[in-house]
């Protein structure tokens, strides 16, 4: 009697968790009211489209706190930083020469124009008057910033590509002869070859942020906690792994319309997206598709598909036996069906396309999937058995008795484990005997790199330009890990120095036609991420590296 | 008594350094590199040549015996190093994030004891009743529930659909302004380890209440409390303590996924990324503060089993 | 409460049939219906784990990607996942997984973690002091660094983790059996059997130990739910089980992100941890009923 009691209680608590979990629960168009809300809420934003600009429509309100999203903790030196989150708060702090838009244009920020000289080896840039470093600081006494002038610029990337253990783009490292303060207000380039990515996003000058000397030999060790730049916002308090608050920069030549931008760090992305539903913060970044069709479909949110899809594939490893010969790839290539699988688990987010250049990519090849890499498991088929392959008793391929074995090794980002859950599959299906090794970062990243390889790792990386030259290229990722082909990355070197866009665009897809045909990886497609902003943020332009909400081109501003 | 502490005291350093050469070592020998670690998805880019001299520069082609010494020696000079993802010295960002973990952890222990000591005395007493069934079935849904499955239920509760309390985060200023960012993730921490205690203090209780010595104390015509509190109560809470004990320290260091999903800026989330990272220093830093904090909780407990049942000896 | 003759006299009475004490205890565990409805509970939970592959309708594996993400309906009861998989015959086929792990962590715990335990708390001296400080430097180590460094060098694998949790958890074992040995030792009936001559061993089986079932039990039933509930915690963090195979923990991980939209994809592996985690404590407590030499048997 008294312990039947006990299951009562159980059910009881059973089902009231399921009350609390079926009440929030909505289905995916049910427009909801988010929680605390002041004023009316609701635009007539445009959902699921390129990011297009919003019109100068109604008055901008200046004021307001915006607060951002960022998945991970942040740092502040900018030789150090190679990640998104960083960069996204770097962007505020500091100026760089120019800033570059989600769709790639190059915009004046500290330089006001600039021109090639010397074959376009040589790039001068001519620096806006009047730019001071944040003041009101211990290096800085307030109204008393210093004026940003050339020589900043040459310490701050002399500094930029030796400091020790820094990152500086591999192109401008590369390419980099000197640099000059011709005069206070101009700074002169000069490099060894011309760099077609100068100013491309994530490339060439694109990191580099303009550093007062004397802030960093104040600070010393502890500069990274203290940074001091000339950019539209100031640091103001930073919590580790918790939120970093930016005040606006009073001296900036554009004083930004809103009172104060904080980042919001939130690990788990459920979280964030709930943190946005409750109007806690007002934009995240999200690679899934249920979270982003959540918010695709509710009023008060305006959801963008992001502007730089980076493809998915899969990487072989060039000393395995099974992977050397050239009709198991093919075979691999036409028994995956990609698309598929990439369409089931990232929905809107997926894009299509083939390669390494993606939609919009100077060398993008729009026929690379239908020559190459359809889902045909006939041709599959016939391109083992041509080769003396045959299944055997247990429905695997087998050739000279070695059944066609591999592993396809992943770490646990999502979505990997669902992308390589269902790719598995299909090879299994297809009569491969294939296993799925997930392994935590670092194990993978020495694995990739370090030419540990399983026969196949699945693999992403690379938005936009430059990726070619940095897989490809004589200097190229690809290239060390045992992958050659002379004539293509000779290819890809050129077109380093090629300013004709049009003849780096036609050169790059050739060259990156000769690479796939020998199926040295096999693609699977191009997604994007996804941004969701609250609807009350105006004149967001969306970001490909850069996080521009002040710049020449828009400055940011909430609705009421 | 005395001689005890003291050599227990003596053997901590000893303990700290066994703790931190295992670590070191199983770190060294994980696949990856600081280096490769740091670079990420970038490394395709990087310069090979940097990378070596990256990697010479920071010892890490030294033997790993080498290694360690090394920071041994930097760490009796006070030198805990500097975190090699952020280049800030591992002391300040320990010292940046340990005020958060430490407050969490306070918080869900103080939930824990305020809540499982009297429930599970309670229960004890009032063996087969519609609170002893209560609190059973409740406990069991602590266990069986992941702490991160419950904190998102709890957000989904109280942030989303009742609007009450943040999502997410600390917030800033003194405590008591902050107190609504505490709630969540202090009672998702302290739910689980609730039930498991509650229950061990019932059984605890139970198991002594039923001593021969409680039932002549009855037997004396005592009255019932006093028994209760005079008798059972002290030996009852023995393996309770153990339990709050170890768990303390080992909470000071656990609460990776409560931080991670809420956002809690704490020190299991540095530990853990300076892990997936290879951050040694990092790495080895919020070692020893967790094994010293873990050591010292282990002494305080025993010294406490020897007041709580004097019975107890040590030799 | 039965008046004190009347429960004299029934004792009396009993001891006269000439039954043995297995016996009595069976018949003790048969007549509490909570532990009848326990072990069937647990035999049903065993028998779908053994025949999962006659009892579950589709193969855990089997992907439908076009019908990813979908709420139940009378082909998927309880819906599909991420992949298009049948999440109740995921579910069903999780139990293996899940209570292979379970017990066997927590066995290799409780063997070793009881018997250091013990032997630490009876004996004392320097064989306490170095198991206690070899508990203190397992303690000492923060978990999940320790999982990740010893996941990232032997591998991820089911296996792999078992062995990492059941490392680790032994000593929840060792030091709680050593605080309850420590007071048991000063017991009358302790100190008694030591006079009369009775050997160590005879002393801390017959005992010492039994003494310790009522927090053993405790500790093995919880450590069981515990023990899934880490494999999942470690999925979470992408070092527990390795996609695809269906373990409850991973799929509470797996789940997460649909909290909101497809709740049931959760509630049915938490659902299924819960009902093993009952049954396993309603038999612990029939047990530990059953082998307590103090509670009055009536």
């Amino acid at each position: 009697m008294k312990n039947s009691l006990r299951i009562w209680i159980g059910l009881l608590l059973v089902s009231s968790m399921l009350l609390a979990a079926c009440q929030p629960a909505a289905q995916p168009t049910v427009v909801q009211e988010p929680a605390p809300v002041e004023g009316p809420a609701v635009e007539d934003t445009a959902a699921v489209e390129q990011p297009a600009a919003e019109e100068p429509s109604s008055e901008i309100v200046k004021g307001g706190t915006l607060i951002w999203h960022s998945v991970a903790s942040v740092q502040f030196d900018p030789p150090f930083i190679v990640d998104g989150p960083s960069f996204n708060v770097a962007s505020q702090i500091y100026s760089f020469l120019f800033r570059v838009t989600g769709d790639g244009t190059a915009i004046p920020d500290l330089a006001e124009t600039w021109e090639y000289e010397n074959d376009n080896k040589s790039v001068v840039f001519h620096l806006r008057k009047g730019v001071t470093f944040h003041d009101g600081n211990e290096v800085f006494a307030e109204g008393e910033g210093r004026e940003v002038v050339a020589s900043d610029v040459v310490y701050s990337l002399e500094r930029y590509l030796t400091i020790e253990g820094g990152q500086p783009t591999s192109d401008l490292l590369a390419n980099y002869e000197s640099v000059e303060a011709v005069d206070d207000y101009t700074v002169r380039l000069n490099l060894t070859n011309p760099d077609a990515l100068l100013f491309v996003n994530g490339r060439g000058l694109t990191s580099m942020g303009v550093l007062p000397k004397e802030a960093v030999e104040f600070y010393g060790e502890t500069w990274t906690m203290h940074p001091i730049g000339s950019g539209p916002f100031e640091l103001k308090e930073y919590i580790p792994d918790e939120s970093v608050v930016l005040i606006p920069n009073e001296d900036h030549y554009i004083l930004p319309n809103i009172d104060e931008l904080i980042f919001k760090i939130i690990p788990d992305e459920t979280v964030a997206a709930v943190a946005l539903e409750a109007g806690e913060i007002h934009y995240i970044s999200t690679s899934s598709t249920t979270i982003f069709d959540q918010f695709a479909a509710n009023e008060a949110f305006d959801a963008r598909i992001g502007s730089c899809p980076w493809n998915w594939y899969i990487s072989l490893d060039y000393n395995s036996p099974v992977t050397a010969q050239f009709e198991v790839r093919k075979a691999l290539a036409h028994a995956l069906d990609g698309e598929r699988v990439l369409k089931a688990v990232l929905g809107g987010l997926y894009v299509g396309g083939c390669g390494t250049a993606g939609p919009g990519v100077p060398g993008y090849d729009a026929e690379l999937c239908e020559e190459y890499f359809s889902y045909d498991v006939e041709l599959a088929e016939k391109t083992l058995t041509d080769a003396d392959w045959a299944k055997n008793a247990d429905g695997i391929w087998e050739k000279d008795g070695t059944p066609l074995a591999v592993r396809l090794e992943i770490w646990n980002l999502t979505p990997m484990p669902d992308i390589a859950s269902a790719l598995v599959t299909q090879l299994k299906d297809f009569g491969v005997d294939a296993e799925l090794v997930q392994v935590e970062f670092g194990t993978w990243i020495d694995d990739f790199y370090g030419g540990n390889q399983k026969e196949l790792m699945l693999s992403n990386g690379f938005c936009g330009d430059g990726g070619l030259n940095a897989l490809w290229g004589s200097s190229g990722l690809f290239y060390t890990l045992g992958y050659t082909n002379e004539e293509a990355a000779t290819m890809l070197d050129e077109t380093n120095y090629m300013v004709d866009q049009d003849v780096r665009d036609a050169t790059l897809r050739e060259a990156q036609e000769k690479i796939y045909q020998d199926y040295p990886v096999l693609t699977l497609g191009f997604a994007a991420g996804g941004e969701i902003l609250n609807a009350k943020v105006q004149d967001y332009q969306g970001t490909a590296w850069f996080l521009n909400l002040v710049t020449t081109a828009n400055n940011v501003w909430l609705k009421p | 008594m005395l001689n005890y502490i003291l050599r227990r005291l003596l053997l901590v350093p000893l303990l700290l350094i066994g703790i931190t050469l295992v670590v070191f070592i199983l770190i060294q020998l994980a696949p990856g590199d600081p280096v490769t670690a740091q670079y990420g998805l970038k490394l395709a880019e990087a310069d090979p040549v940097r990378i070596e001299r990256l990697r010479e520069e920071l010892g890490l082609n030294d033997p790993i015996m080498v290694q360690y010494v090394r920071y041994l020696g930097n760490l009796l000079k006070g030198d805990f190093g500097i975190s090699l993802t952020t280049r800030t010295p591992v002391l300040t960002e320990i010292a940046a994030r340990f005020p958060a973990t430490l407050e969490l952890t306070l918080a869900a222990m103080l939930i824990v004891i305020v809540f499982s000591i009297p429930l599970g005395i309670a229960a004890a007493l009032k063996r087969g009743s519609l609170l002893d069934n209560g609190l059973m079935a409740f406990s069991l849904f602590g266990v069986s529930m992941p702490a991160f499955w419950l904190g998102i239920m709890l957000i989904l509760l109280f942030s989303l659909t009742l609007g009450w309390l943040p999502t997410s985060g600390r917030g800033t200023g003194p405590l008591l302004d902050r107190l609504e960012y505490l709630v969540l993730p202090a009672v998702t921490l302290g739910f689980a380890i609730l039930g498991l205690n509650s229950r061990i203090m019932r059984s605890s209780m139970i198991e002594v209440l039923n001593q021969d010595y409680i039932r002549t104390a009855h037997g004396k015509g005592q009255k019932r409390s006093v028994v209760i509190i005079r008798h059972a109560l002290r030996n009852a809470l023995v393996p309770i303590l153990t339990l709050l004990g170890v768990q303390f320290a080992s909470l000071l260091g656990g609460a990776v996924i409560i931080e991670m999903i809420f956002a809690w800026p704490g020190l299991g989330r540095l530990a853990v990324n300076a892990t997936m990272r290879r951050d040694y220093p990092v790495i080895m830093g919020t070692v020893l503060l967790f094994s010293f904090f873990y050591l010292i909780s282990s002494l305080v407990v025993d010294i406490v089993y020897t007041l709580v049942d004097p019975r107890i000896r040590y030799e | 409460m039965v008046s004190i003759s009347a429960k004299a006299s029934m004792k009396v009475e009993k001891a006269y049939r000439p039954t043995s004490p297995w016996q009595d205890r069976w018949r003790q565990v048969a007549h509490n219906r909570m532990a009848v409805i326990g072990f069937i509970l647990l035999g049903l939970l065993v028998g779908i784990a053994i025949f999962a592959s006659f009892v579950a309708p589709f193969d855990p594996f089997e992907m439908d990607l076009e019908n990813n993400l979908q709420p139940p309906s009378p082909a998927h009861l309880l819906g599909t996942d991420k992949l298009g998989r049948d999440v109740l015959s995921r579910v069903i086929y999780g139990s293996r997984v899940s209570l292979v792990v379970g017990f066997i962590v927590q066995g290799i715990a409780l063997v070793v973690g009881v018997t250091l335990g013990a032997i630490s708390g009876y004996f004392g001296g320097v064989l306490d002091m170095v198991i206690q400080r070899i508990v203190d430097v397992v303690m000492g180590f923060p978990f999940l660094i320790l999982a990740i460094a010893i996941v990232s060098l032997i591998g991820p694998s089911l296996t792999n983790m078992m062995v990492v949790l059941g490392g680790v958890v032994w000593v929840d074992y060792a030091r709680m059996v050593r605080g309850v040995v420590l007071s048991l030792k000063e017991e009358e009936y302790v100190v008694a059997a030591r006079v009369v001559g009775a050997s160590d061993s005879r002393i801390i089986l017959r005992h010492v130990l039994p003494g310790t079932l009522n927090v053993i039990i405790v500790q093995a039933t919880f450590g069981i739910a515990t023990a899934i509930l880490a494999a999942s915690g470690l999925s979470f963090l992408g070092m527990g089980a390795q996609p695809p195979t269906a373990e409850w923990g991973a799929m509470l991980a797996d789940a997460k992100p649909y909290l909101r939209q497809l709740p049931l994809m959760s509630i049915a592996p938490g659902v299924a941890i819960m009902l093993t985690v009952l049954s396993i404590n309603f038999v612990g407590d029939a047990l530990r009923d059953a082998f307590d030499p103090r509670v009055l048997k009536v």
